[in-house]
């Protein structure tokens, strides 16, 4: 049990790329790289939705790979490149997968939609041409408590036809 | 679900491990924190220290020679789930990474964790049994191989010493000749984002899959979370090798595994109902390993 | 909204001259801020200053708390404030709870649930606060827990002493001669069912974010509250301020509810107010998703079925008999009308004239209840439907004919009830019809799923392949008045008059801004429904304005009249009402503005298509023009949609004798295809029909979402979820991997017809479309079960159908 104050609990220093921007700080190793990406770098549309690796609302991409950034200290993934949903637009034009998602009606209350649409990012590096099951197997992480998953399925066709394997 | 406060140490190689084990010898070894992470979380563990092994590059990696094959603890769930030497030669291991949670976790979470946790429903415990793979330990002034069987000693209780981690796996090919080998790992999982209720992994050779009706020369079936510790149902063997697969045999298999199980009931699956499907998933996994075996 | 949203790709082409939106699938307003990550959930919700609080949990499903020492914790360098009851005592009052119960916000004296919130902590961040946290050492005197209603009902250990019993309420409802009926059938089927503890679990968990403001003695919470215009009361009574001093605040998003944060939350909103009051800075409570599931104020129904059905040999039903026993948790909260909902849909899609029923609600230690899609109605459909299918049985008729035979027909629409609510419309035996047409076409045919060699063949392989329909029913925009007969007597019931019942219109404002935009306040939060966009079509449509032209943000509680808000499948109904109703009155309040400007009759201006234009003369103004002689005082306009049934005699009789009144009754004829492996009991759904009929239909793509989700909703109740407890009122599911939402996986594709019967008794001919789903997939999948079981006669009685239970009647009652 710790009762030091905030001076004297332990502090480390972590730098990493996120959206292309170089970040330092110093941080208590404790922090969660959720944490760390919503309140070091105001980016809140990585959503906290259980904090134990189950709802997939906090993944963002770690060198390109879906990360629960829930169970990631910051720490861990110093040097790292990292994508959250903020990158993927320049806040005027929507990415093709957020297009995707808009134009099916794959997002309700949208809590959990900064997760899909990053889950869905890496699905489409991994597997340009998705079919169901590949859907599926990309996206068991993510848990949607609204749509009932079928226009989720609509959303990745329609933005691996949009991409082609680009970006 | 935020954790106690700890410090963070971050070795670069295997020296630096153990000279931090000396420093901090209360501290906790994380690698993908996939798990420890959640306890982590709810306080439910406190280190005051955490020692990563994530740096340690010595720890990470797949290498397949001709007589053995070696994964690295550090190597993530997605590496071996992508391994196409791995695939080819020992399947188990790809097939039991890629049924464990959704991509995220798997890029994280790795091999030696997994084992270090010992949780008998984990996937790679069951699957080391069955594939009688060996743990290679290592402490500053020791190292020493210790069967996957003879690893998991209790309920999340291993052999691992305090001054030791694991360092690598090694599984033999000798005994899974490609050609007339087949193997299966099958979780019964009721959502996918929860861990299986059972699983089995089965590994069949057969003497000549082009034969027409081919002999099983070696079965080896192990079960997740029927008992306290990945659980190899010895009985296996006797009732279906030497003679060709048949349902008969199989469900004497299935018997045996019914008979062994020892599961601790749970949340909407009770040892009643664990028992059953230990057998029933013992039918499946080597069924299909067989079918794999003559398929080959 | 936020500034920054840019609307033009999200609306059809505004020169479209005579376009309309309404009825289009007109793509959400909502999307694009959620989408690019700027949205603000509570989560995210940060003012200057602010600091964060965690709790302490019992432990304990009951004790008596011996002390709570708190002098470590405020030893601690960093912590700022530690609160318990006896500074809740000290400082503020009790929360208001239903049948004369009132709560404290952390527990006093007893714990009664294991999770219950025993003290406060606030430090400068969430790890700090719940470092603070682990240093409150409270003392406890564990008791013996009650864990269900049976030994809820022996009274041996009792929740409340003061009260004498576990019961919270009993009541009976009778309806025709029901004896009689049951002495004069040919046969007397007898069923008990239950209904597993579910809940809504949204993705985002409640929390408040409250700002003390010392110089007006008044507070702002930030909340995610489902219904906060009108429950407001449990967070400024519980600090003893009146209404208008607590201003509650939602963001343009709620991260999901589905009924769950009308109670859940409140209890955060009040202990942050109090924080922050003690402090004079702004607290900030979320809960995290452990505290969500433990205990989170979050959980609903959990019944305890017996029912009775008389029915002839020919297959007349002559009367139903239904009771049952709720677990109402530790105290009865605000949700209780659940308990009395189905009324509104006695005998669902069947005419029955005799019915009885009657409830027994029990406090246990477990989490009290709060409301969850469907409010009670998906266990009575559940209940009733099992009934049939034994009653099918038991005659040795096809289930199916069973049903067919006993709907309400089309010409007996409007259709009463013997419990006085009123169907407005539809065709049940067509829907019926429909749906077994799809299934025959699609998969009783060669190659389809359910191809008679195809289910053969499965059968040899162990798995068990089924479907079995059902028509049930939504009953949508409930007048709530009916809720207050929890707090009266039998005889004040009695004297209750037309006069006595309280209207609960749907309130909305609008304001024309100076360049000629409007902005539309609601009074309702929105937690995905897509409010925001359906208000937007309807006021295009009714000021024949461009929807990039509209805007949409909320009221905060004090500046909203006491309204309802989103709940009862009400929306659909209340806010198109209220927008064609808000539309027409800014009409007239741009014709007033334009004819005192011009210094002529009203009469002689028209308002059209985003101007107005003096009848006979050349005059005309654009908005923009006109904004500067709009009386900018308050709001340009406001609108109060009164709730249809409230203005339709037929329905006085129900309000008066405080029956449940739903002007709306959609329905669906539901058909999932499901196969059960009977070697591990595991149940998946391979195809989902279903034929859906909520009236005229706002925007296709909102109503197909709803459906859609709320099918996954019941897949997941009759399936998956349960917050199971252990003998000691350990709650054993506590994460996400033990409550299991249903999965990508899980959920299988989805076939959904519409049709379009509109509402005689709504504005729009709307009606409400959130719940259908989960109340018939949670009693279609158990009906499709038993079909799918047929041969080996094995059949559901509980729900969720979890492998372990099934295997349990497979091996009891086959093997």
């Amino acid at each position: 049990m710790t009762e030091h104050t905030t001076s004297e609990r332990p502090q480390r220093d972590v730098q990493l790329t996120v959206n292309g921007d170089a970040v330092t700080s110093t941080i208590e190793p404790r922090t969660k790289l959720s944490d760390y990406l919503r309140e070091e770098c105001n980016l809140t549309g990585v959503r906290v939705g259980c904090e134990h690796g189950v709802c997939g609302a906090c993944t963002v991409l770690v060198d390109g790979e879906p990360v629960k950034s829930c169970l990631t200290y910051a720490v861990q993934v110093t040097d790292s490149t990292v994508e959250t949903v903020e990158g993927l637009s320049d806040g005027s034009e929507l990415h093709p997968i957020q297009e995707a998602f808009h134009e099916e009606n794959a997002l309700q209350c949208g809590f959990c939609t900064s997760g899909f649409v990053m889950s869905t990012k890496a699905l489409l590096a991994e597997h340009p041409d998705p079919d169901d099951e590949e859907i599926e197997a990309g996206l068991c992480g993510n848990i949607c408590r609204c749509t009932g998953y079928s226009p989720i399925y609509d959303a990745v066709y329609r933005a691996a036809d949009a991409m082609e394997g680009g970006d | 679900m935020k954790p106690a406060a700890f410090d963070y140490h971050t070795p670069a190689d295997l020296d630096d491990v153990f000279d931090l084990f000396e420093s901090y010898p209360e501290a906790e070894l994380v690698a993908g924190n996939q798990s420890l992470g959640i306890v982590m979380a709810n306080r439910l563990a406190t280190p005051e220290h955490l020692i990563d092994l994530g740096g340690v590059d010595e720890l990470r990696g797949i290498d397949v020679a001709d007589d053995v094959a070696r994964v690295g603890a550090m190597t993530t769930h997605r590496d071996l789930e992508r391994s196409a030497a791995l695939k080819e030669t020992i399947p188990m291991l790809p097939d039991a990474a890629r049924q464990i949670a959704g991509p995220s976790v798997r890029s994280r979470g790795t091999l030696g964790g997994s084992l270090a946790e010992a949780d008998p429903a984990g996937n790679y415990p069951a699957a080391l049994v069955a594939l009688d793979g060996t743990l290679h330990l290592r402490s500053r002034d020791d190292a020493r191989d210790v069967s996957a069987e003879e690893f998991f000693v209790a309920y999340m209780f291993t052999d691992l010493r305090e001054d030791e981690l694991i360092e690598s796996v090694t599984v033999s090919r000798d005994p899974f000749p490609t050609d007339r080998t087949g193997m299966a790992f099958e979780e019964l999982k009721r959502a996918a984002q929860t861990f299986p209720t059972v699983s089995a992994a089965a590994v069949v050779r057969v003497d000549d899959p082009d034969a027409s009706e081919p002999v099983v020369e070696h079965a080896r079936v192990a079960l997740a979370n029927a008992a306290d510790v990945p659980l190899l149902v010895g009985g296996v063997s006797e009732a279906v090798e030497g003679e060709p697969l048949t349902d008969e045999t199989v469900a004497e298999a299935a018997d045996v595994a019914e008979a062994a199980a020892d599961p601790a009931g749970e949340l909407h699956a009770d040892t009643e109902f664990k028992t059953e499907v230990a057998a029933e998933y013992t039918r499946i996994a080597l069924t299909n390993a067989h079918e794999r075996a003559i398929e080959t | 909204m936020s500034e920054s949203a840019p609307k033009s790709s999200e609306v059809p082409d505004a020169d479209d001259e005579g376009k309309r939106y309404t009825g289009t699938s007109m793509r959400r307003v909502e999307d694009f801020d959620i989408l690019t990550g700027r949205v603000d959930y509570i989560h995210d919700i940060d003012l200057p200053g602010c600091l964060h609080a965690a709790l302490v949990r019992a432990p304990h499903a009951h004790a008596a708390i011996e002390e709570v020492d708190t002098s470590a914790a405020e030893s601690h360098p960093d912590c700022e404030l530690v609160l318990t009851a006896a500074d809740i005592e000290e400082h503020y009052q009790q929360t208001p709870g239903r049948l004369g119960f009132k709560e404290w916000a952390l527990a006093h004296d007893r714990v009664r649930f294991a999770g219950e919130p025993v003290a406060m902590v606030v430090a400068a961040d969430r790890y700090v606060a719940e470092d603070v946290a682990d240093l409150v050492d409270v003392s406890y005197d564990v008791l013996d827990p009650v864990t269900d209603v049976y030994a809820a009902s022996d009274d041996e250990v009792l929740l409340h002493e003061e009260t004498g019993t576990n019961l919270a309420d009993r009541d009976e409802f009778v309806f025709g001669d029901v004896e009689g009926a049951f002495e004069d059938a040919d046969n007397v089927v007898e069923g008990e069912y239950s209904w597993g503890r579910i809940s809504g679990v949204p993705m985002e968990t409640a929390g408040a974010v409250a700002d003390y403001d010392s110089d007006t003695d008044s507070f702002d919470v930030h909340c995610n509250l489902q219904l906060y215009t009108f429950n407001g009361e449990l967070v400024y009574e519980s600090l003893g301020y009146p209404a208008e001093k607590v201003r509650l605040h939602v963001p343009e998003n709620i991260g999901g509810s589905f009924g769950t944060k009308i109670a859940a939350g409140a209890r955060y909103c009040a202990l942050a107010a109090m924080a922050s009051h003690q402090l004079e800075r702004p607290v900030k409570y979320v809960e995290d998703r452990i505290e969500y599931l433990q205990a989170g104020d979050s959980h609903s129904c959990e019944r305890e079925y017996s029912v009775r059905l008389a029915v002839d040999d020919d297959g007349t039903i002559r009367g139903y008999d239904v009771s049952f026993m709720d677990d109402l948790g530790a105290f009865p909260r605000y949700p209780l009308p659940q308990a009395v909902k189905p009324l509104s849909v006695l005998s669902t899609s069947y005419h029955i004239d005799t019915v009885r029923y009657e409830y027994e609600l029990y406090l246990t230690n477990k989490v009290p209840q709060t409301a969850y899609r469907g409010f009670g109605v998906q266990q009575h459909t559940f209940a009733l439907e099992m009934t049939l299918e034994k009653a099918a049985r038991e005659l040795g008729v096809d289930p199916t004919e069973l049903r067919r035979q006993n709907l309400v027909r089309p010409d007996e629409m409007p259709y009463e009830l013997p419990s006085k609510n009123i169907y407005d419309s539809g065709d049940y035996p067509a829907a019926l019809a429909r749906i077994e047409e799809l299934v025959d076409e699609r998969e009783r045919c060669e190659g389809g799923l359910l191809d008679p060699d195809v289910v053969e063949a499965k059968r040899e392989e162990g798995k068990y392949r089924g479907t079995r329909p059902a028509v049930t029913l939504e009953p949508s925009a409930g007048v709530i008045d009916y809720a207050s007969r929890f707090e009266m007597s039998d005889d004040e019931i009695e004297a209750n008059t037309r006069e006595d019942v309280a209207s609960f219109p749907e309130h909305l404002a609008a304001d024309l801004r100076p360049d000629g935009t409007v902005t539309v306040h609601l009074a309702t939060s929105s937690a995905g429904q897509g409010h925001q966009t359906v208000v937007i079509q309807l006021m295009a449509d009714g000021l024949g304005i461009s929807p990039a032209d509209i805007d949409v943000d909320y009221l905060n509680s004090a500046e909203a009249p006491k309204d309802f808000g989103a709940a009862a499948s009400r929306m659909g109904i209340m806010l198109s009402g209220a927008s064609v109703g808000l539309a027409d009155e800014l009409a007239t309040v741009f014709e007033g503005a334009a004819a005192t400007h011009w210094g002529c009759d009203p009469a002689d201006v028209t308002y059209a298509d985003g101007a107005v234009t003096r009848d006979g003369g050349g005059d005309s103004l654009s908005l923009a023009d006109l904004a500067e002689f709009v009386d900018d005082d308050g709001h340009t306009a406001t609108y109060g949609y009164e709730n249809p049934a409230f203005d339709l005699p037929e329905f006085d009789d129900a309000l008066v004798d405080k029956l449940p009144t739903y002007p709306g009754t959609a329905y669906c004829a539901d058909a999932p295809i499901v196969e059960v492996d009977v070697n591990t009991g595991h149940v998946d759904i391979l195809r989902y029909y279903s034929l859906h009929d909520c009236g005229t239909v706002l925007n296709p793509d909102i109503v197909q979402g709803q459906v859609e989700g709320a099918i996954a909703h019941g897949i997941g109740g009759a399936l998956l979820e349960e917050f199971a407890y252990d003998d000691s009122g350990q709650p054993l599911a506590v994460t996400m991997f033990d409550y299991l939402l249903p999965s990508i996986t899980n959920v299988p594709e989805m076939v959904v017809e519409h049709r379009e019967t509109p509402s005689p008794f709504t504005v729009t001919g709307a009606k409400g479309a959130g719940e259908g789903g989960t109340i018939s997939a949670s009693a279609v999948i158990p009906t499709s079960i038993n079909a799918a079981l047929e041969p080996l006669g094995v059949t559901v009685d509980t729900v969720p159908v979890t492998p372990d239970r099934l295997r349990a009647k497979l091996r009891d009652e086959v093997e």
